[in-house]
């Protein structure tokens, strides 16, 4: 995986739980759980800026750009 | 009124799938049983005669009556017919014979049961899946292979029985009779087949997009 979600991070500094913050942003707790655990394939801009909303924070606060070794070779 | 009679029609085709698997399996057990048994228990006489569409060249002449006064020669040059011979299949052609139809047998097997499956997950409301893509394929790949495989048989029969038969009104003429709408129907099947896939690909996405 290229972009690793940092949701856990944000949600420990914000000392904020997977339910209230799934309850604040308006999607399932199952989803937000499988945005956390990496298994989403995309993110929609509407749940993006909700997750920034509820944590103050900024979408590069939860994505991160992880080069692959194999690209960073050629 | 339409959802309810859709979901009777599915239901409807899901019992329909299953008897037909059933008697399909029982039908194809008892006929290869005694296409294999029948020489060794001496039943063979009747039941594995050889029986075999065929085209034939014909010449007879007749009338056709359009209105009163107006009758007009009518000419039959071509026919189909079936020969049958009430004898045991000869042991060149027994082995060709059981192989095809243990081939189309199960062809036919397989793509009543991958229909009778894409009809139950219709009923459970989750037809959208990976597995009832390839089975989609498989009808569509099975349809083309036992019509192909109808008309080898059919061929191989007539070119084994073709100078054998001998008629003195008629002259035989063998042709591969296979149905091209059968394989357009399967090509059409793989189209949406494919289409189906790129759907289910969409529908995963969508289910993993928060």
């Amino acid at each position: 995986m290229q972009i690793r979600i940092n949701l856990d991070v944000m949600m420990a500094r914000r000392k904020i739980s997977l339910g209230e913050l799934a309850g604040r942003v308006g999607i399932t707790q199952a989803n937000l759980s499988i945005l956390k655990t990496e298994k989403a394939r995309a993110v929609r801009f509407s749940t993006l800026e909700a997750i920034c909303q509820e944590l103050d924070c900024q979408p590069g606060d939860i994505l991160e750009f992880v080069p692959n070794e194999k690209n960073d070779n050629k | 009124m339409a959802k309810i009679e859709n979901r009777k029609i599915v239901a409807t085709a899901d019992i329909t799938l299953r008897i037909v698997f059933y008697i399909f399996i029982l039908g194809t057990t008892f006929f290869m049983g005694k296409m294999l048994m029948g020489p060794i228990l001496g039943l063979a006489d009747h039941s594995s005669g050889l029986s075999t569409p065929m085209e034939f060249s014909v010449s007879e002449q007749g009338t056709a009556t359009f209105d009163a006064d107006n009758v007009v020669p009518v000419k039959i040059v071509r026919g189909r017919g079936i020969v049958q011979i009430n004898r045991p299949v000869p042991a060149v052609l027994m082995i060709p014979f059981f192989l095809l139809n243990l081939i189309f047998s199960g062809l036919i097997l397989w793509v009543v049961y991958s229909l009778w499956k894409i009809v139950q997950s219709v009923r459970q409301k989750n037809p959208f899946t990976t597995i009832n893509g390839k089975r989609l394929r498989i009808i569509a790949f099975s349809m083309v292979g036992i019509e192909l495989i109808r008309g080898l048989a059919d061929l191989t029969k007539m070119l084994y029985l073709e100078p054998r038969l001998h008629f003195e009104t008629i002259l035989i003429r063998s042709d591969i009779s296979i149905s091209f709408h059968v394989i357009i129907a399967g090509l059409v099947i793989l189209v949406i087949a494919e289409a189906f896939r790129i759907g289910v690909e969409i529908k995963d996405e969508q289910e993993f997009t928060v």
